[in-house]
Formats: C-alpha cells, sequence, structure tokens
C-alpha cells in the first residue's frame, strides 16, 4: 500500500485540542460524542487517490484546510448579508450561517434544531444510532466540526405540504460541516429543499441521513452553488422502509473539489428510490459522485440517474453499485450516467456497476461520455445563432432532460431559471 | 468583374476538399436575384458539398477561388453571420436536438437575426401568430412546434420542418438540398407550395435534386449538371427531364 498511513500521523496533539472548540454550556455527552468522532476520525487511513471515492481529488489540500487556525476562526462569525437571505412565503425558510442556525422565526414542531432545542436528550439518541450504522471518513469529519443540527421528523399520517427550504452559506475562509437529520414517519410526506451556498476558500463537510417509515414519502433537492476554491464533502444516507419512496435530485456547480457519497438501503419491499443528479464542473473542479444502492427486499425499485456537464480543465468522476442481495426477489434497478465533456480537457471517469445475486430482477446500467456533436452544433448555428449560445443550447438540452423530470413545478422552475438556455415551460 | 447590384451569389474556380479528398474543382456559379437554379449530377458529385461549403460547414477546406455572398467574401464569415446575412440551408438530413424545443429554438434564431441587423426582439405574440400560420401552411400539426428540433418527426415531417424554418427567416437565398428525398407526393406538392410562396424577385433558390419531379412543381430557370466537381451542362427544365429519361451517363461521357 502506498499510502496507509493514519490521519493522526498529519497533526500534532496540540493542533488536536482547540479543534472541537466546544462551549461548556453543552452537555457532556456531546462533549465525549465529539471527543469519540475525533479519535475515530484520526484513525482512519489518509484517503489514497487510487480509491474511486478519491480519484483526482486534492486529499492534501483539503485536510490542510480541515485543522487551520484562522480558518476556524472565521467560521465563528455569524453574521449574514441582506444577500444571502432568501424568503419564500409558501415554505419554511431555515438559514444556517457557518453551519450555526440564524433565523429567529418560530418553527413548526416537525423542525428541531439542536442549538435551540431544550430537549438536547432527542440529539443524543439521533447521533448515537448515526455513530452505530456507519463511521466514515466524511460522517466523522462532519461529527468532529459541525456545531449544530437540524432534525425534522414529521407524526405519523402527517403529509407536509409546506416545503422546507433550508440556506447553507458559508462565510470566506470557513469550514463548516451542515448536519442534516430527516425521518418521516409512517404514512407521511415531506418535501425539502436544500441550497448550499459557500464563499471562496471554504470547506463544507455535509452529512444528511435519511429515515423512511412505513408508507412514507420524501422529496428531497439539493443545489450546491460553489465559488472557486471550496471544497465541499457530502455523505447521504438513506433508509428506506417498505412501501416508501425517496426521490432525491441534486445539482452541484462544482467547487475545487466536490465529492458526494451517497448510500441507499431498500430495507423494506416494493420501497423505491430515486436519485438524479447534476454535475457542471469548470476550470480545475473536480467532482465525485460515488453512489450505492443495496436492494434489500423484495420487488424494491431504484432508478439512477447521473448527468456530468464538464468544462475546461475539469475532472469529474462517477462510481456508482447497485446491489441486489440473494433471496430477494422482483426487484428493479436502472443506471444511467451520461456525460457531456464541452472542452477537450475534461476527463470524465465512469463506473457503473451490478452486484447481482439472483436472476428475478430487472437490471440495466449505461454510461456514455462525449463531446458536442459537431453536426447539431452546425445545425443550430446555421440558422443564425452564434457558436457560443449553440453549445449552451446544446448544454441545456442535455441538462433539460434531468430537469424535467422534476414534478415539482416550483423548484423545476427555480432550476431553469438558474440555467437561461434551458426554456421555461409554461 | 463588376459589381453586379443583382448578383447574390459569385463563385469563381472554387475548390473544395475535405477529409483529403478534393470534391470541388474549379466550379463557377452565379445566382441573380428572383433566380431559381437547380443542381442535378451523380452522387459524389460535389452538389451536397457545394451546399455545406457555402453554409460553412467546418469540415470542407476551400483549396483555392472564392465565394461571394451580397458582394462579401462568404469564406470569411462564421456560420451564424451567413446566416444572417440571409443564407440559409436546407439539410438533407436535418439534425434532432431533443431537448430544444422547435419554438424556442427559431425564436433564437429570428433573434440572433434581428440583433445581427441592430433591431430588438420579435415581440412574443408576433411571433407566435407567424409560426402558426406557417406550421398550417405546412400541414405541420401545432404539437410539433412544443417538440424537440426534429425530435421523433419523420422524414417528411423533417423537411416540412426546414421548409417552414426558411419561411420564418425569409433568407435572401436559400439553398435546399435534397429537400425532396424521402418525400411522397403529397408532402412534395405541400413543400413544393412551400417553397413557391417564397420566391420573390428578391429572393433566390438553388435547389439541389435528383429527379426532376420536383423541379417540375418549381420550373426553376437553370438546370445545371455537376460532374465531378464542376458544371458540365446548363440548360433549363428540358435538361431535367432529359436526365430523367437518359440518365447521367450520356453527359458524362459526352464529356
Amino acid at each position: 500500500m502506498v499510502n496507509s498511513r493514519k490521519i493522526k500521523s498529519l497533526f500534532d496533539d496540540s493542533q488536536l485540542d482547540v479543534n472541537l472548540s466546544l462551549s461548556s454550556e453543552l452537555p457532556d455527552w456531546f462533549q465525549d460524542f465529539k471527543q469519540d468522532s475525533l479519535d475515530r476520525f484520526m484513525q482512519h487511513n489518509i484517503p489514497s487517490v487510487t480509491d474511486s471515492e478519491w480519484e483526482y481529488t486534492k486529499i492534501d489540500s483539503l485536510l490542510e484546510l480541515l485543522f487551520n487556525r484562522e480558518t476556524l476562526e472565521n467560521s465563528n462569525s455569524k453574521e449574514l448579508s441582506d444577500n444571502d437571505i432568501e424568503s419564500d412565503k409558501d415554505a419554511i425558510c431555515i438559514h444556517f450561517h457557518n453551519g450555526q442556525y440564524s433565523t429567529s422565526s418560530d418553527l413548526p414542531d416537525h423542525i428541531k434544531i439542536f442549538s435551540k432545542s431544550d430537549d438536547k436528550e432527542i440529539f443524543r439518541k439521533l447521533f448515537k444510532s448515526d455513530t452505530d450504522q456507519q463511521t466514515s471518513f466524511l460522517s466523522d469529519m462532519n461529527s468532529i466540526i459541525f456545531s449544530d443540527t437540524l432534525f425534522i421528523r414529521t407524526l405519523q399520517n402527517q403529509k407536509v405540504d409546506t416545503e422546507i427550504h433550508i440556506i447553507n452559506h458559508s462565510h470566506h475562509d470557513a469550514i463548516i460541516a451542515p448536519r442534516l437529520h430527516i425521518h418521516v414517519a409512517e404514512n407521511s410526506a415531506l418535501k425539502v429543499f436544500e441550497h448550499v451556498k459557500s464563499s471562496t476558500k471554504s470547506l463544507i463537510s455535509h452529512l444528511m441521513t435519511i429515515f423512511c417509515e412505513t408508507g412514507s414519502n420524501l422529496e428531497f433537492y439539493k443545489l450546491i452553488e460553489q465559488q472557486k476554491d471550496t471544497h465541499i464533502l457530502s455523505k447521504h444516507t438513506a433508509q428506506i422502509a417498505e412501501n416508501s419512496k425517496v426521490n432525491f435530485f441534486s445539482w452541484d456547480y462544482g467547487g475545487k473539489t466536490s465529492a458526494t457519497n451517497t448510500l441507499a438501503e431498500l430495507d423494506g419491499k416494493e420501497s423505491e428510490f430515486n436519485y438524479s443528479a447534476l454535475f457542471t464542473p469548470s476550470d480545475d473542479d473536480h467532482s465525485g459522485n460515488k453512489l450505492r444502492v443495496e436492494h434489500k427486499a423484495n420487488k424494491t425499485k431504484s432508478r439512477i440517474k447521473v448527468r456530468g456537464v464538464l468544462n475546461d480543465h475539469s475532472k469529474g468522476v462517477f462510481f456508482g453499485k447497485i446491489k441486489v442481495k440473494e433471496n430477494v426477489l422482483g426487484t428493479s434497478a436502472l443506471m444511467e450516467n451520461k456525460n457531456l465533456l464541452i472542452s477537450d480537457d475534461a476527463t470524465i471517469s465512469t463506473t457503473p456497476i451490478l452486484e447481482i445475486y439472483n436472476d428475478d430482477t430487472e437490471c440495466s446500467h449505461s454510461a456514455t461520455s462525449g463531446s458536442i456533436d459537431e453536426e447539431k452544433l452546425f445545425y443550430i448555428q446555421s440558422r443564425g445563432i452564434s457558436e457560443l449560445d449553440a453549445k449552451q443550447y446544446l448544454i441545456g438540452s442535455f441538462i433539460k432532460e434531468l430537469i424535467n423530470e422534476i414534478t415539482n413545478i416550483k423548484i423545476k422552475t427555480l432550476l431553469q431559471n438558474n440555467f437561461k438556455y434551458i426554456e421555461n415551460q409554461s | 468583374m463588376a459589381t453586379d447590384n443583382n448578383v447574390i451569389l459569385e463563385i469563381i474556380d472554387l475548390s473544395v476538399s475535405t477529409e483529403g479528398n478534393q470534391i470541388l474543382s474549379g466550379l463557377n456559379l452565379i445566382i441573380k436575384k428572383g433566380e431559381t437554379h437547380a443542381i442535378m449530377g451523380p452522387n459524389g458529385s460535389g452538389k451536397s458539398t457545394l451546399a455545406k461549403t457555402v453554409a460553412g460547414h467546418p469540415d470542407y477546406l476551400i483549396t483555392s477561388g472564392k465565394i461571394k455572398f451580397l458582394d462579401k467574401d462568404l469564406t470569411l464569415m462564421s456560420v451564424n453571420e451567413r446566416s444572417n446575412l440571409g443564407l440559409f440551408l436546407g439539410f438533407q438530413y436535418p439534425i434532432e436536438i431533443p431537448g430544444l424545443s422547435n419554438t424556442a429554438f427559431l425564436k433564437a434564431a429570428i433573434n440572433a437575426q434581428r440583433k445581427f441587423f441592430d433591431l430588438k426582439d420579435i415581440p412574443a405574440n408576433e411571433f407566435l401568430l407567424e409560426l402558426k400560420s406557417k406550421a398550417d401552411q405546412l400541414g405541420l400539426d401545432q404539437s410539433f412546434l412544443s417538440r424537440g428540433v426534429n425530435e421523433g418527426f419523420s422524414g417528411g415531417e423533417k423537411k416540412r420542418n426546414e421548409i417552414m424554418q426558411m419561411l420564418m427567416l425569409n433568407p435572401k437565398l436559400s439553398i435546399l438540398d435534397e429537400t425532396d428525398s424521402g418525400l411522397d407526393i403529397d408532402s412534395m406538392k405541400i413543400v413544393a407550395q412551400g417553397v413557391n410562396s417564397s420566391r420573390s424577385e428578391n429572393s433566390s433558390t438553388i435547389i439541389i435534386t435528383h429527379y426532376e419531379r420536383l423541379l417540375n412543381y418549381l420550373v426553376p430557370d437553370y438546370v445545371h449538371v455537376f460532374s465531378d466537381g464542376r458544371i458540365i451542362k446548363t440548360g433549363d427544365l428540358e435538361l431535367a427531364n432529359e436526365l430523367e429519361k437518359k440518365g447521367y451517363e450520356w453527359l458524362t461521357q459526352e464529356k
């Protein structure tokens, strides 16, 4: 092994002390949780670029940032400029600035904020159950850094029509760790839109867990807008029970590093996971998309569609794995990755894997990568449209196929407006 | 040659190669205002190469000669500038662009042209009315307008869509590359009517075709026969009728 050093070897003890920067008001168990997370994190191996997840990633510069004192101090700033405030009268808007809750309005009962909550015990259980299930490099990193947590938990049979709109800002040169737990109770339904907006040179370690009980339904949309020289590492896990459905859409505009790791477990029969993701890096951005879906029960269904549009010298990685266990019958799985390289210097590596242990399953996977079709470009230009616009229309048409599948009109319009070459359809 | 205000397109001693093969060799052709020229000739004689070269396809390399459009050197212009100035190429194989609707595409095209002449964008209502009337004229159902450009269209629908684009853009010179291929008789009549409706003393047309049938509807002023990248004979509709009976061989051998 070329690179099997522990993370601990990168730091000396004095550096480690300050980094938890805990307030004395917090309960002991929280301090213990943080300390345990730090200890675990230090025991992870330094990720190697030969791992598919970290291919092309500039890990060293990223880890350097992580324990940089100045950066940590910047992260304590709570000011939020008016520009950053998003309001939507039809949604519940929740702002986090540098990882800390920064909205003063009252929240409904199904939304709980760690820093505001009188009952911190529910968070204790939450963090504990998380730790029991998964201790990955990414989740431990989040556990060390995070300062606040958003917990959304519906009641049984509660269909929440009002969308929850989460805005996560980061100050420049800040390190933040948004942490979001979603628990959709039996026969309930929830819609969440998360907007991550980072400033230059920040590092965001994002953790989200989804737990869907029987018969529940979650629509989750995530838009990541990064400034240059930012790193964002995201870890998503979803556990989906019988007859439940999760629709997950994300659009990542790219930053210096953007690594997303998603694990979905279809635990109950007839559960469903639909995942659509767009990544659009430019300059020398890196965008890594790792995804694993496990079909653990009969008649489960997954549908993965990931598209990359890569410009300049950017690099992209897609690594997707769908696993269907033995004795699991009647599953259906689709995994598709399409990439459009709009620069000769952009690179993509794509690996779709199906790991199927029985025959009673309907599976398909495909991966394509190509540059802009010259004949299409010529055709559009021949009608008087400039080369630059023609390219944008072709990119728009490539992206639109995913956007069109969004059923939520409001989100769809918002995303369309983000890219003017995608026409709005009324 | 003295400048003639009536000359739309002037091709002088044009040689063109693509992928290392010389296709056009010393072609000369002058198209004047209001004229309709037909170009016929065997496969590989350079008809489509001429169309794509004039439109500015990057795969076609001009090795010698000149192309002037409205007395301007066309070879110095980008593909879109040529279109903005009033050149239209009706594609032999129209391209499908899923995800970009016909309507949005045409509107962008028209506004690009207007921008070129420092005009404001076309008002949305005016555009839609115009578009609907042209679609009706070509027997294209309104549903085609919201579909992706040529997406899933039949061969005939694609060709009608080309003519609809032509009518909307109102070009000074249209080059129709085998617009009649793959059309049934009814479609051909509709397409011919569309082309005829666009003909005026200010617009000119080049029709590239293998068959006299379309020409019987359009009645060109000149019929040119291509062979080995140049014109070997020029005549009128009579020549097209003769070619239909005898094929090209008698001409290419005569040469």
